[in-house]
């Protein structure tokens, strides 16, 4: 059902750390790089997710919680 | 001089409160007690930013003077150095904060205060509660850390410098640090104590919590800092439960296992979490399973974090970026690259995921799993936050208790996680581990 590209977490980082080498400077791309995958796996997998319905009409709140 | 079996610094709060109250101690003999140990102590375990002796012994003996505030009366707490003390700077481990004194309690502090308690000082945080390593060392063993951020607050309290101490928990911040140092950590549900005077790092999931040595010990802790705060919209107005009459052992809980956190964890650390199910289960608890979505929890939790984090940090660091240490500057650096939708997205699931762990949770009073993956690593890391973040992004009620020693003599944690606001059935749940596996030991070389 989800028609969104579902991109690797690698490829993920790599479009992450060239953003961060335009935005930041080569250094500070490869400190980037150095915290880990966790991230780039995040958002990967958030590219493929299924969300459904799921708004989040007060996201200053946890999860909407009262 | 009072008389009691122990010594003063092996109190745990509902003891010092109630030999306070019948006066076999006096708070300001506590006071003095606790601040010769952190002063012999502290050269080996940085756990302090700063000891307010004056201070603390002055309001000790006010205490000693004036009629009971509250059930907190006269015992001694450390703060996170995040959380806003009135007359003391708000550091957050980042030097140029060093000056930044706060004109007023926070809160949760000032909530404290009323209970009675007497502030010692403010505790170590790393910088801006992230992920660089603290100067503070773990009590078990100088060359593992005590995780963080709340580094000095688990320290203090596992060491027997103060009894109770306040921490933050954005990703693991609480829970995290107190099963490393082998001592309780509550983090409550999000909205369930403000967080008015508390330096943000994620707003959406940031959580003021407690350490202490008991379950006991943290409805104590909680049931003075609980509740509405008009000063922070995003404190709940829902009543504030009896948590220290709900925090003593009741019928056996039954307990849903997250399988999939579970074989996430290092071999002996799975093996020692096997262990204490069987014990448990034994004793009458009743063991579900289940599997959450491990890898969905982790992976929006880290997107969630990390964007939110860039945007508090965003003009601080537009401006003093060369001062941040080097986690955190680079951590706001990629952060500021996540785009609008990925940030929205993971909010989005959130929603999901909070459908997904509430159906869970009505199969058992209480999500379980290991608080920690492994035990504390070396000083070059706070160790790994994917066991608890999970439970930061849901806003959802944890503790952890101490669960036993691994191979090599270092604490391990067992987690219990609950409904949201239902941080009176976690606390009973916990009393009823708590009994069943044994309180927490002291570190042999602070007992």
């Amino acid at each position: 059902m989800p028609d969104r590209a579902s991109p690797t977490p690698e490829a993920v980082l790599d479009d992450l750390i060239e953003r961060a080498r335009r935005r930041w400077g080569d250094a500070r791309a490869e400190a980037i790089r150095a915290l880990g995958p966790i991230v780039p796996t995040g958002l990967a997998r958030l590219a493929s997710a299924e969300l459904g319905d799921a708004d989040e009409p007060d996201f200053l709140r946890a999860g909407g919680l009262p | 001089v009072s008389s009691t079996a122990m010594a003063p610094h092996q109190l745990s709060i509902g003891e010092a409160a109630a030999a306070i109250a019948t006066g076999r101690v006096r708070a300001l003999e506590l006071a003095r007690a606790l601040i010769e140990r952190v002063d012999r102590l502290e050269p080996e375990l940085r756990a302090w930013v700063v000891v307010d002796r004056e201070r603390a012994l002055a309001e000790a003996a006010e205490r000693d003077r004036e009629p009971r505030r509250g059930p907190l009366h006269g015992v001694p707490v450390g703060i996170k150095d995040i959380f806003d003390v009135a007359g003391l700077p708000t550091a957050a481990g980042f030097p140029p904060f060093a000056g930044r004194v706060a004109d007023a309690d926070c809160t949760a502090v000032a909530r404290l205060r009323a209970a009675g308690a007497v502030v010692l000082g403010k505790t170590v945080t790393t910088q801006f509660a992230y992920m660089d390593p603290p100067p503070t060392r773990n009590p078990w063993n100088p060359e593992r850390t005590p995780g963080g951020s709340s580094s000095g607050s688990g320290a203090a309290v596992a060491a027997r410098m103060v009894p109770g101490a306040l921490g933050s928990q954005t990703g693991g911040s609480v829970l995290r640090p107190a099963a490393y140092v082998g001592v309780v950590g509550l983090k409550p549900s999000y909205g369930r104590v403000s967080r008015r005077g508390v330096l943000a790092l994620a707003w959406s999931i940031d959580h003021p919590g407690t350490f202490s040595r008991t379950v006991a010990d943290a409805a104590m802790l909680l049931q003075a800092i609980a509740g509405h705060d008009p000063a922070d919209p995003t404190s709940s107005a829902r009543p504030v439960d009896d948590y220290s009459a709900a925090a003593r052992p009741g019928t056996p809980p039954r307990l849903v296992v997250l399988d999939d956190f579970v074989e996430r964890a290092q071999p002996d650390a799975g093996a020692r979490f096997a262990a204490t199910l069987d014990a448990l289960a034994r004793a009458g608890a009743r063991l579900a399973h289940g599997r959450p979505g491990a890898d969905d929890l982790i992976g929006t939790h880290a997107v969630l974090m990390q964007a939110e984090t860039a945007s508090v940090h965003r003009r601080l660091h537009a401006e003093l970026a060369d001062q941040y240490s080097p986690r955190i500057r680079a951590y706001v650096e990629s952060g500021a690259l996540i785009a609008a939708v990925d940030y929205l997205d993971a909010q989005r699931q959130r929603r999901v995921l909070r459908r997904r762990v509430e159906a869970l949770l009505d199969e058992g009073d209480c999500l379980v799993l290991p608080t920690v993956s492994g035990p504390a690593p070396a000083t070059d890391t706070t160790g790994d936050p994917t066991f608890q973040g999970p439970f930061s992004l849901l806003g959802l009620p944890a503790i952890t208790i101490p669960a036993g020693l691994d191979r090599d003599g270092l604490p391990l944690g067992l987690q219990l996680v609950g409904a949201a606001f239902g941080e009176a059935t976690v606390l009973q749940a916990a009393a009823w581990c708590e009994r069943e596996l044994g309180p927490g030991s002291p570190p042999p070389a602070y007992p």
